[in-house]
């Protein structure tokens, strides 16, 4: 690796292990729902329009390594969760700029599948803390309440939360790709 | 056996109890759960405390409450509410299995020095960790700037009324700010020499003095080595060395010492450990003592006559004025020879500033790098 993709990877790692330390203690003080998935959207930011500027293979799981351990590193204790998260949000961009590529689909699919990974951690972590049964009970909740209120409004809600992550992901994805052409922009202007 | 049962941690055997506890989970789910709560919490307080944020019962209501309401056979009423008591035995059992295998995992978790993470990934191996890390440790001051900035923006536009198109400007500024920043931190204009101390010996004979030679390189890289190789060839050659060389000494695990030697007489000092003890000088690894330091910065002011001074090394102490700083400081506008300090590779970066600010005498001098990248054993 060039050391200028070096120097991009830490910098653009640091400053996100830096926003994941301090706006994720700002969101956990304030006990606001989906935190992990606000978190998630600002560190795809970053990544995409990261990888945009500088295209080079590993640097968006190299980033996200750096941040996973500043981040580890802000804590005074370890906490597997968020470094698994980080690292994940890492993985899963990785592979999507390696297959589709930093072009406008690449980034959306980014967008959906990091979008939605906070509620696949979430289900797994339940799943082994309550057994391989929580999946099956809230599907049932979800038929039940539908039954009792009417209208599918059960499988809506579901449907709704679901959506929600989808959507923390896409917008994640949209602002990302406006970014990079705006900043694009600017430095062509300034050379 | 006897000692070696002994030795093994008091997390091992809190760990072992409770994973006791969650194979017999089923015979006496609400006693065995209530223990391992208490065991864990007696143990380690910090291990119950997610017990006092709402997030931590969010599933458990969802389980214990509104479950056995809409799902199943509702065939028990309570306070006017039916319910499935089938549903509510099996989510009450899920629930304290939930707890239990939460605080067994807290307790393995726990209190752990959150830095050891950093050596673990090092000792992975994985590529660019080190350097990236190490980069990043320098350059996360210009990135909080950066973040500080940006937040007060962020709070002067809102106080003039909430506006998306200023805060997209201001995320836009952000990046851009961080692109110069790779910039800056890409220029790396020194020429690079040999790291074969003859030819390095022979090249450096026929150089105007005095010179400013950077030995660079990861931790670990083996700097502290090829320095003393070279002084030992400059002897060979009956060439007048001085300085200071750091030998690392690994006691066990992640535990360490640093010792300082003078290259002249060969006397030994403990500099460091990565154990804590009460002094003024420490980094975030390790711990530094003040008068091993003091004597270091003598040897190095005594130094100043000789043809080669060895400084090993110059870093984040030195940056804030500590360290050999005072030393180097000392270096007078008459020395005519060769100044070589060790640095890590990441501070190439801020070399200039660091120069320009803290020893503006030798910022003038002619500069020369050499790289350092053979792994060290350690």
């Amino acid at each position: 690796m060039k050391r200028k993709t070096l120097v991009f990877i830490a910098l653009f790692g640091a400053f996100w292990g830096i926003s994941e330390a301090t706006l994720g203690a700002v969101l956990h003080a304030l006990h606001l729902p989906l935190s992990g998935s606000i978190l998630s959207a600002i560190g795809l930011v970053i990544l995409l329009v990261a990888r945009k500027l500088d295209n080079a293979r590993g640097s968006s799981l190299m980033m996200a390594i750096i941040a996973a351990t500043i981040k580890m590193i802000s804590f005074s204790t370890v906490k597997l969760g968020p470094f698994i998260g980080i690292i994940m949000e890492g993985v899963l961009v990785e592979l999507a700029m390696i297959l589709i590529g930093p072009n406008k689909l690449g980034f959306m699919s980014a967008g959906m599948v990091v979008g939605i990974y906070p509620l696949i951690q979430n289900i797994i972590t339940k799943s082994i803390l309550f057994g391989s049964n929580f999946i099956p009970v809230i599907l049932e909740l979800a038929e039940g309440f539908s039954k009792e209120v009417g209208l599918g409004l059960g499988w809506w809600i579901l449907g709704l939360y679901i959506g929600i992550h989808f959507a923390f992901g896409l917008v994640a994805a949209i602002l990302a790709w406006s970014l990079q052409k705006s900043v694009r922009a600017l430095i062509r202007n300034e050379a | 056996m006897k000692h070696s049962l002994l030795l093994l941690s008091k997390r091992f055997w809190i760990g072992l109890t409770i994973l006791f506890g969650l194979l017999f989970l089923k015979t006496a789910p609400v006693i065995i759960t209530i223990a391992i709560t208490l065991i864990a919490g007696l143990t380690y307080q910090d291990a119950v405390r997610p017990l006092r944020n709402y997030k931590f019962w969010i599933s458990i209501v969802l389980l214990v409450v509104i479950v056995p309401i809409f799902a199943g056979v509702q065939d028990t009423t309570f306070l006017g509410i039916s319910y499935s008591s089938n549903k509510l035995d099996q989510t009450f059992l899920m629930v304290l299995r939930g707890i239990s295998i939460f605080m067994f995992i807290q307790v393995l978790t726990i209190d752990h020095d959150s830095r050891k993470v950093e050596n673990i990934m090092r000792r992975l191996g994985i590529k660019y960790f080190s350097e990236l890390i190490d980069l990043s440790r320098s350059i996360i001051p210009n990135a909080e700037g950066i973040a500080r900035t940006m937040s007060g923006k962020l709070k002067r536009s809102l106080k003039n009324g909430f506006n998306i198109r200023n805060l997209y400007d201001i995320i836009v500024d952000v990046f851009v700010d961080l692109i110069r920043l790779t910039n800056k931190f890409d220029k790396t204009e020194l020429p690079t020499l040999s790291s074969d101390p003859e030819i390095l010996i022979q090249l450096i004979s026929r150089k105007k003095k005095p010179l400013l030679i950077i030995c660079a390189g990861e931790p670990w890289s083996g700097k502290s080595h090829w320095l003393n190789t070279l002084n030992n060839s400059l002897q060979s050659k009956k060439i007048n060395s001085a300085g200071v060389i750091t030998v690392k000494q690994n006691i066990s695990g992640s535990e360490y010492k640093q010792f300082l030697i003078d290259i002249s007489t060969k006397e030994k000092r403990q500099l460091s450990a990565t154990n804590p003890f009460p002094t003024n000088i420490k980094t975030d690894r390790f711990y530094f003592y003040e008068d091993t330091f003091q004597w270091g910065i003598d040897v190095i002011k005594n130094g100043v006559t000789s043809e080669w001074l060895i400084i090993d090394e110059v870093g984040i102490l030195e940056q804030k004025g500590n360290g050999f700083g005072p030393a180097i400081q000392n270096i007078p506008e008459s020395f005519e020879g060769v100044l070589l300090i060790a640095l890590r590779k990441s501070l190439i970066a801020y070399l200039d500033q660091f120069l320009n600010e803290h020893y503006p005498i030798i910022s003038k001098w002619q500069r020369n790098l050499i790289l350092i990248d053979k792994r060290e054993d350690c």
